[in-house]
C-alpha cells in the first residue's frame, strides 16, 4: 500500500516537527509538505494535491477555517483534519462548515492523528473523544435547564441507524447498501430525521452525532 | 493643577465684599439723609409756627389798641358836645387801652422797644391832652385844643401803633424768608445728595456688571478648560483601552503561541516517546504518564489564561463564534443559561468594533451572573448597512438605571463612546434588564 500523502499546516514549527516525527514513525504516512500559514497551505494543496491536509485552526494571514473552506471549495470532498486547542462547539461547527471532516484536539493529537487521517482519507468523520464529551455536556445541561425533551428520543431505531451512518461519512447509496434498503427510503429517513432534530445541513448533522456520541 | 485651582477658588470674593459694603453704605446714607431731612423739616415747621405765634401775640394787642384808640377818639369828640357820660366812658376805654398795651409781650429788640415806648409816650400825651381839654369846660376852646392837640396826637399814636404792626410784619417776613432760605438750602442739600447717591449707585451697578462679566469670563474659561480636560481624558482612556487590548492580545498570543504550542509539541513528543519505549518497562511508562498528565494540566491552564485575556476565536472565527463561545462558557460555569441569536455577519468587522462588542457581551454577562439572579440571558446581534446593534437581555431582578452606577456600565459607555456608539439600559426592579448597544459602521 502506498503511504498516505499528508500536508501539514501549522504556524508553530515545534508542533509541526512533532507531528511530522509522529507520522514518520508509521510507514502508512508520508509528509509531502509543510505550510506556515493558511495562504501557503492553500497554495501547497493546489500544487501538491496531498491525500489529507492536517491544519491548525488559528494561523496568521489566513486562518485554518478559511483555508479549509478555500481548499474544500477548490476540491469538494477534500480530506481535511482540523487541529485545535479548543473543544468548543463554535470551532467544531465552523470547521465542519468549512469542509473539514476530522477535528483533533492538540492535546490528544499524538494518540489519534493516525486514526483521524485514515478516517478522513476514507471519507469518514473523526473527532477527538474529548470534543464529543464537551459537546454532550453542553447539550445535556441545556436540555435540563430548558426542560425540553431530548429530540433524539423522537427518532426511530432505523432513523438513528441512518443518522449514525450518514454522520460517519457514508453517502445515501452506501447506507442503502449497508442496510439493504433502497436509496429512496434512505433519503426519506434522512430528511425526516433532519426535520425532527431541526438540523439544517450536514455540518449540523455531524455535530449532532458527535454530541450524541454516535461518532468520534 | 488642583492646588492652584483651590487657591483661586473664589476669584470674585474681594470684589463681592467691596460691592456688599458699597451697597450697605449706600443704604445707610439714604436712611441717614432721609432722617436728617425729616428732622430739619420738623424743626422748620416749629420755627415757622413760633414765628407766626410770636407775630400774632405782638400784633394782636396793638390791633386792639388801635381799635380802642378809634373808640377813644370818637368818645373824645363826643365829650366836646356832651361831656359827663362820654368822658367817663373815654376814661374807661383808655384804661382798657393801657391794659391791652400792657399785654404786649416782653420787648426784645431795641428798635421794638423804641417803637412801643413811643406809642406809650404818645398815649400818655393823649391822655394828658384830653384831660387838659376836659378841664377847659368851654366848648370853643375845647374844640380848638381838640383840633390842634388831641386829634394830631391821636393820629400820631395811630401811626405809632401802625409802625409797630408793620415792624412785626417785617419781622415775620424776615423769619419767613429765613425759613425759605433754609428750606432752599435743605432742598439743594437733598438734590446734591440725590445726585451723589445716583452716582454711587451707578458706580456700584457698573462695578457689579464688570464683576459679573469677569466671573462669566472666568466660568467660560474654566468650562473650556474642563472640556479640554475631558477631551484629553477621553483621548487618554481611548489610548489606555487600546493599549490594554493590545497588551492582552500580545500576552494572550505569547501564552497561546509560545507556551501553549511548546507544551502541545511536548505532548506530541511524549506520545512518540511512549510509543517508542518498550511497554514492558512499567516504571518508565508510569513516569511518562505522570509527565504527560502535568503537561496536559499546564496546557489547560495556559489555554484558559490566554482565552481569558483574549479569546482566540475572535481572531480565528470572528465575532459571532466568540460570542457563542462566551455564552457557552458562562452557561457552563454559572446557573445562567445564555442563548445567542446572531446571524453570521456579512463581511468582516473592523478590529476595534469586534473587540468592543465582544467586551460588551463579556461585561454584560458578567453583570447578569453577578447581580441579576437571572436564570436566562439572551444575546442578540443585528446588523444592517449602517450600524450594528447588540442586545443583552436577562430575566433577573432588574434595577433602577437612574440610581445605579458602576456595574461596569461606565466602562461599557466609554468603550462605545470611543466608537461613536450609544448604550441604552432598559431595566426596572423586577422586570429584568436589557442592555442595548448601537454602533455605527462607518
Amino acid at each position: 500500500m502506498t503511504p498516505i500523502r499528508v500536508l501539514l499546516a501549522d504556524d508553530h514549527k515545534l508542533m509541526r516537527s512533532g507531528l511530522r516525527l509522529l507520522l514518520q514513525q508509521s510507514p502508512d504516512f508520508t509528509v509531502v509538505g509543510e505550510a506556515d500559514d493558511g495562504r501557503e497551505a492553500v497554495e501547497l494543496f493546489n500544487s501538491l494535491q496531498p491525500d489529507v491536509v492536517v491544519m491548525d485552526v488559528g494561523m496568521p494571514r489566513l486562518n485554518g477555517v478559511e483555508a479549509a473552506a478555500q481548499i474544500a471549495n477548490a476540491k469538494p470532498g477534500a480530506a481535511i483534519v482540523m487541529l485545535s486547542m479548543h473543544s468548543d462547539e463554535s470551532y467544531v461547527l465552523r470547521a465542519l462548515r468549512a469542509g473539514a471532516r476530522g477535528y483533533l484536539l492538540k492535546d490528544s493529537a499524538e494518540a489519534d492523528l493516525g486514526r483521524a487521517i485514515l478516517a478522513v482519507k476514507e471519507g469518514k468523520s473523526f473527532f477527538s473523544p474529548a470534543v464529543s464529551k464537551v459537546l454532550l455536556e453542553d447539550y445535556i445541561r441545556k436540555l435540563a435547564r430548558s426542560g425540553a425533551e431530548d429530540s433524539f428520543d423522537l427518532l426511530s431505531t432505523r432513523e438513528r441507524e441512518i443518522l449514525q451512518l450518514v454522520a460517519e461519512g457514508n453517502s445515501s447509496k452506501e447506507v442503502a447498501n449497508l442496510l439493504n434498503l433502497s436509496v429512496h427510503t434512505v433519503e426519506t429517513h434522512r430528511s425526516n430525521l433532519m426535520q425532527k432534530l431541526h438540523l439544517r445541513g450536514m455540518p449540523e448533522l455531524i455535530l449532532y452525532a458527535v454530541r450524541k456520541g454516535l461518532i468520534s | 493643577m488642583l492646588q492652584t485651582d483651590r487657591t483661586n477658588d473664589h476669584p470674585g470674593r474681594g470684589a463681592r465684599l467691596f460691592l456688599g459694603i458699597a451697597f450697605g453704605s449706600l443704604v445707610v446714607i439714604v436712611l441717614a439723609a432721609g432722617w436728617n431731612a425729616l428732622t430739619t423739616l420738623g424743626e422748620m415747621h416749629v420755627r415757622e409756627e413760633s414765628a407766626r405765634l410770636d407775630f400774632l401775640s405782638r400784633t394782636e394787642p396793638i390791633v386792639k389798641v388801635r381799635s380802642k384808640l378809634t373808640v377813644y377818639g370818637n368818645l373824645i369828640q363826643e365829650s366836646v358836645s356832651a361831656e359827663g357820660v362820654a368822658s367817663s366812658q373815654a376814661k374807661e376805654i383808655f384804661d382798657q387801652l393801657q391794659t391791652e398795651l400792657g399785654r404786649y409781650p416782653p420787648l426784645r429788640k431795641p428798635d421794638e422797644r423804641t417803637l412801643v415806648e413811643r406809642l406809650q409816650m404818645l398815649l400818655t400825651e393823649q391822655d394828658r391832652d384830653y384831660r387838659a381839654m376836659i378841664g377847659l369846660r368851654d366848648s370853643p376852646r375845647m374844640k380848638l385844643l381838640l383840633d390842634s392837640q388831641v386829634v394830631p396826637g391821636q393820629r400820631r399814636a395811630f401811626a405809632a401803633a401802625e409802625e409797630i404792626v408793620s415792624w412785626n410784619t417785617g419781622r415775620l417776613r424776615a423769619a419767613d424768608s429765613e425759613l425759605l432760605s433754609s428750606f432752599n438750602q435743605l432742598r439743594n442739600h437733598m438734590k446734591r445728595l440725590l445726585f451723589l447717591l445716583l452716582g454711587a449707585a451707578l458706580a456700584i451697578a457698573l462695578s457689579g456688571m464688570v464683576l459679573i462679566a469677569s466671573q462669566q469670563g472666568e466660568i467660560r474659561k474654566r468650562y473650556a478648560e474642563l472640556a479640554k480636560n475631558h477631551e484629553a481624558q477621553a483621548d487618554l482612556s481611548a489610548r489606555l483601552m487600546n493599549a490594554q487590548e493590545q497588551e492582552r492580545l500580545s500576552i494572550s498570543r505569547e501564552l497561546h503561541d509560545e507556551v501553549g504550542q511548546s507544551l502541545g509539541a511536548l505532548l506530541v513528543e511524549l506520545g512518540r516517546l511512549t510509543s517508542i519505549l518498550p511497554e514492558k518497562n512499567a516504571g518508565i511508562q508510569e513516569a511518562l504518564r505522570k509527565i504527560r498528565a502535568s503537561a496536559e494540566s499546564s496546557v489547560t491552564s495556559v489555554r484558559n489564561m490566554a482565552l481569558l485575556l483574549r479569546p482566540s476565536m475572535l481572531d480565528d472565527l470572528g465575532l459571532v463564534a466568540a460570542i457563542e463561545w462566551q455564552a457557552r462558557e458562562v452557561s457552563r460555569r454559572t446557573d445562567v443559561e445564555v442563548e445567542v441569536d446572531a446571524p453570521e455577519l456579512s463581511g468582516e468587522l473592523r478590529e476595534d468594533v469586534k473587540v468592543c462588542l465582544y467586551r460588551l457581551v463579556q461585561e454584560a454577562l458578567n453583570n447578569v451572573t453577578r447581580h441579576s439572579g437571572a436564570r436566562h440571558a439572551w444575546v442578540t446581534l443585528r446588523q444592517d448597512q449602517s450600524k450594528i446593534g447588540l442586545t443583552v437581555r436577562d430575566d433577573g431582578k432588574g434595577f433602577d438605571p437612574d440610581r445605579s452606577r458602576g456595574l461596569g456600565l461606565v466602562g461599557m459607555r466609554e468603550r462605545l463612546r470611543l466608537l461613536h456608539g450609544l448604550l441604552r439600559i432598559e431595566s426596572s426592579p423586577g422586570a429584568g434588564t436589557s442592555i442595548v448597544a448601537t454602533l455605527p459602521l462607518a
